[in-house]
């Protein structure tokens, strides 16, 4: 009997066939979001080659994440499927625990993006940290404070070099009780986003003239090619009816801001800002949210915020597509210097 | 005997169906619709995860309602596109590890041609053909002048149908999929509100509909602040009569100029009570035949997915078990897959 070994969680593609607890044999490479046309092709492929039957499968070993989101319910999906067809046992395994050296307590890492990390520590059979993201200073400090844990991952990004251990290697090994999962229900570990629990106090309110100079400060840090003068956000904050500003603040500090409009049904955020240093820690999801809020709350229902966006500022547009909003129409040449704008739209619920 | 599993994930329904040489044996849908009521609309992440955590559930009862087992499967179909990327990926590699296990062919499906021909469930097709698609995401007119020769002759602009629905619902205080209840309060209404087609060229197939949902949302809005009660079911009617009426009097006129003998109804907003029967009053007394698609039909499931895939493994168009999804698959090249 062989095992089926696959993972998908990040951006490799790897597959495997087990004897015994030991790797018979192997296809692994860097896929770049590939897996889904890929995978099955390679199993296919590692089948064929070691002329086995899938009769002769016995298990399907997987990772199950956290990770990319698609990439582990790719593999997961494979793994569910063929388990279903062959009724044979579905192991499933962190895709940090997969990264563990064989003995040594090892500090098992993978890039969760806007600077923080998936990070599970792990010494044999015993979990020394479950599973979870941290910010990527204080993984830093954790890794700083036990120089003596192996570091396991791709850790280009945090400019360390992790040793790279074979993921097939452990999945090969994976086959045991504590692994087994009940394969209809099996899915995914996401890890939900958990920035809101980080230590920084955010707090988001109503702009007033005082705020002024810090307003124009991060104004001129994000917007230096266009910005707003202040008689601009003088008319915004006193006169403009329909106009609105809120600050996002840490220890009484402007980090950031959103200068939105309110007609009717409708709203218009004119400016969303955050300030360069307090970049990628929840501050304009707080904004977003309060924002939000802040709609719902009006007397005569909102129904939809709009806005537009640089058709180059892609890191803009995974913030708004990440809080629901979604492209309606380009519009050409929409700015001054010719660049054109994504129109961007997301309904707001009243309930 | 043919014995084809067709799966459909496009969406915010996971599908599995069987069928035996035409006659469908198995036809699972889990909907998601009560998780993305509250949202008002389709989350994709939401609704992939939820593909990912059924699609073997959906697969053990198709072949439990099929008496059969995957052995006995002589391909395997699945939808290829249009849809949520995150969400048509799940239905992929599920088709793709059934058809390499057993090593059967893979057929890849364009889930708009899936709505056209669930109509075979009810009746047979008589070329040149209308087919009307309309629901939340699509708005076409399609020429068909024989099997699988599908000509796009008009779409919308801007917002589909189905959409401009939700929207409207959404500004009169309905609930969401905004298409039924909609209907229901029109029936009740009268059209005494002047709500104004878009301004087109007169010899146009294409639609638009974000014109009549602003003029919708305005009205609403102005009468709110002059302190006037909206009467939400003439509110309703005054709306489904534009919106419907582009639909009906566009499809009467390609009918017309291309001399067809058939049009069919597909997509979710043809399970409108109102459209149904304006294109029954309208055919009335012409030779062109209408099908109507049963309403099991009208919202996304994998019956038809499998109707077509039947078709496709006649001309034997299989793919490799390297297929990728596409979210943007045109209808007019549904054979173009690689």
């Amino acid at each position: 009997m062989f095992g089926l070994l696959l993972d998908s969680s990040n951006s490799a593609l790897a597959v495997g066939i087990s004897q015994d607890g030991k790797l018979l044999d192997e296809i692994q490479y860097s896929a770049n979001q590939r897996q889904s046309e890929l995978m099955v092709d390679e199993i296919a492929k590692i089948l064929e080659k070691n002329n086995i039957s899938k009769e002769d499968i016995g298990f399907v070993a997987v990772t199950k994440g956290p990770g990319s989101y698609t990439g582990v319910r790719i593999a997961l999906t494979i793994a569910k499927t063929v388990v279903f067809a062959l009724n044979v046992p579905l192991y499933l395994v962190s895709s940090l625990e997969v990264m563990k050296d064989e003995d040594r307590p090892t500090i098992c890492i993978s890039n969760a993006r806007s600077k923080r990390s998936y990070v599970g520590v792990y010494q044999g059979e015993t979990t020394i940290r479950e599973d979870g993201i941290m910010d990527n200073p204080a993984l830093l400090e954790y890794i700083a404070e036990h120089p003596d844990y192996v570091l396991s991952g791709d850790l280009g990004y945090l400019g360390l070099e992790g040793k790279s251990i074979d993921v097939l290697t452990n999945l090969s090994k994976a086959n045991v009780e504590r692994n087994l999962a009940e394969p209809l229900g099996a899915k995914p570990v996401y890890l939900k986003d958990s920035s809101g629990s980080s230590t920084m106090k955010i707090i988001v309110r109503e702009m007033i003239s005082a705020d002024m100079s810090q307003v124009m400060d991060i104004e001129k840090e994000c917007f230096p090619n266009d910005s707003y003068t202040e008689e601009q956000f003088h008319y915004e904050l006193h006169e403009n009816p329909f106009g609105h500003i809120l600050v996002a603040t840490v220890d009484s500090l402007v980090v950031g801001f959103v200068d939105f409009m309110v007609t009717f049904d409708s709203s218009t955020i004119n400016q969303i800002a955050v300030k360069e240093s307090f970049r990628k820690k929840g501050v304009g999801t707080r904004l977003m949210g309060k924002l939000v809020e802040f709609l719902k709350s009006q007397p005569d229902e909102v129904s939809f915020l709009t806005l537009e966006v640089r058709k180059s500022n892609t890191n803009a547009q995974r913030f708004y597509k990440k809080h629901a909003f979604e492209t309606i129409q380009e519009k050409k040449a929409y700015y001054n210097d010719g660049e054109d704008a994504i129109y961007l739209v997301r309904s707001i619920v009243n309930d | 005997m043919t014995r084809i599993l067709a799966i459909e994930s496009s969406c915010d329904e996971t599908a599995v169906a069987i069928t035996e040489d035409g006659k469908l044996l198995a036809n699972v849908v889990a909907t998601q619709i009560s998780v993305h009521e509250k949202y008002g609309g389709v989350m994709p992440e939401i609704a992939s995860r939820l593909h990912a955590e059924n699609i073997t559930v959906c697969l053990t009862e198709a072949l439990r309602q099929a008496k059969c087992k995957l052995e006995d499967i002589d391909a395997f179909a699945v939808t290829r596109g249009p849809g949520l990327i995150g969400c048509l990926h799940v239905g992929l590699q599920a088709a793709k590890t059934l058809a390499m296990l057993y090593k059967k062919p893979l057929i890849p499906v364009h889930h708009l041609a899936g709505h056209i021909y669930a109509n075979q469930y009810v009746g047979e097709f008589k070329y040149p053909m209308l087919c009307v698609v309309v629901s939340g995401g699509n708005t076409e007119l399609v020429i068909m002048k024989g099997e699988l020769d599908f000509e796009i002759i008009g779409e919308t602009l801007d917002d589909a149908v189905g959409e401009c629905y939700d929207k409207v619902a959404r500004v009169l205080g309905l609930p969401y999929p905004g298409g039924l209840p909609i209907d229901q309060h029109a029936k009740l209404g009268q059209p005494v509100y002047p709500i104004h087609r878009p301004k087109m060229p007169h010899d146009t197939y294409n639609f638009s509909y974000s014109g009549i949902k602003t003029q919708v949302i305005n009205m609403v809005n102005t009468m709110k602040m002059k302190g006037e009660v909206v009467n939400i079911d003439d509110m309703a009617c005054s709306f489904q009569r534009v919106a419907v009426g582009m639909i009906t009097d566009r499809a009467m006129r390609a009918a017309k100029n291309y001399g067809v003998k058939q049009i069919v109804l597909a997509g979710g907003v043809s399970a409108n009570s109102y459209l149904r029967d304006q294109m029954q009053k309208k055919v009335k007394g012409t030779s062109i035949e209408l099908i109507i698609p049963p309403l099991w039909c009208t919202t996304d499931n994998a019956a038809m997915i499998a109707k077509v895939a039947e078709k496709l493994y006649v001309r034997k168009v299989f793919a490799p078990l390297t297929l990728g999804v596409d979210p943007n698959w045109r209808l007019d090249e549904w054979d173009k897959f690689e």
